[in-house]
């Protein structure tokens, strides 16, 4: 998974297409150090995420880096035929974005009042950034992203929304959060 | 009390020093309109960078630094150096582009040895980091 923050190629064992196991994502080589990530920091980094006063949800926002044509079409699934609250933006490469037309979701999405935006990352996001968006400037938002959400908390100063893809959903159907912080073993 | 490092980004500048035992990206942890740390419940959320030596541990990335960097300069509110374990390629560059004088691998750990206001001659060019008054 290619990322260009400080630490450029990231392997998912079991997940990313050259890390089958631990040893291929590794190059035979040993570790040069191991972190241990247990219930505490995953509640600390979920709480660092969730920079929020009240439950009023303004904006909702997927796919950062970009969203894959399954999650499009499991949101296009769960928001057919509604209006939505609040509005959504779906980061989207170009490629997937012309897929999702293909398959109708895009259309679904777009009556329910959300918007694709291709090769958008969040940083760039003109719902929740004042210099693009001014007045009208969505002061929260809620993502499945943290990538977004560190984002868009510090550099747009916007209340923000970390769950999971269903919560923001809900809130985008509702204009309201009701997420909770996930039960980590 | 004189350490020497290794060069990023050539320049000198001097003033005093905010020290923060964590890694920094421009982008994301500084506003550029204020110099403040603008990241929510970053333990220096609101101290104000501009004109300041600012020692920290590493870089940590995104791709927006260089531009992020070059925003707070032209505003008149980046640091006027920087001192830092080990930059990586990603604060490197953006250091560079915006010119703030900046080093990094020290020889003694400066984040341990400056403190908060303690004030700092940082000679980038030559590698020589200089605390007054130690």
């Amino acid at each position: 998974m290619p990322s260009s923050g400080a630490v450029t190629l990231a392997h998912i064992v079991g997940t990313t297409p050259e890390a089958p196991t631990l040893e291929a994502a590794l190059g035979n080589r040993k570790n040069q150090q191991v972190i241990k990530v247990g219930k505490r920091e995953m509640q600390e980094t979920w709480e660092r995420l969730n920079v929020w006063d009240d439950d009023s949800v303004e904006h909702v926002t997927f796919g950062c880096p970009h969203a894959t044509i399954d999650e499009i079409g499991r949101i296009a699934s769960l928001i057919q035929g509604k209006t939505l609250k609040t509005s959504m933006l779906i980061g989207v490469s170009a490629a997937v974005e012309a897929l999702a037309r293909q398959q109708g979701w895009a259309t679904i999405i777009e009556k329910a009042g959300g918007h694709f935006l291709p090769a958008c990352p969040s940083i760039a996001n003109p719902f929740t950034r004042a210099d693009i968006a001014g007045d009208r400037q969505a002061k929260s938002a809620a993502t499945n992203s943290a990538r977004s959400a560190h984002y868009i908390a510090s550099v747009c100063g916007v209340n923000v929304f970390f769950g999971t893809e269903e919560e923001c959903i809900d809130a985008a159907i509702t204009g309201k959060w009701k997420g909770k912080m996930p039960k980590w073993k | 009390m004189e350490i020497k490092a290794h060069t990023v980004s050539a320049g000198k500048a001097e003033g005093k020093a905010v020290v923060y035992n964590g890694p920094f990206a421009f982008l994301g942890d500084l506003d550029p309109n204020t110099g403040k740390i603008c990241m929510p419940r970053h333990t220096l959320e609101g101290v104000n960078l501009a004109h300041k030596i600012f020692v920290f541990t590493t870089g940590k990335g995104s791709s927006g630094c260089d531009f992020a960097a070059w925003n707070a300069k032209k505003n008149g509110k980046s640091p006027a150096a920087i001192i830092c374990l080990e930059s990586e390629p990603v604060l490197s560059g953006a250091v560079i582009a915006a010119e703030i004088p900046t080093v990094d691998r020290p020889d003694v750990n400066v984040v341990e040895i400056i403190k908060t206001d303690d004030y700092v001659k940082v000679d980038a060019t030559s590698g020589i980091i200089e605390i007054l008054d130690k």
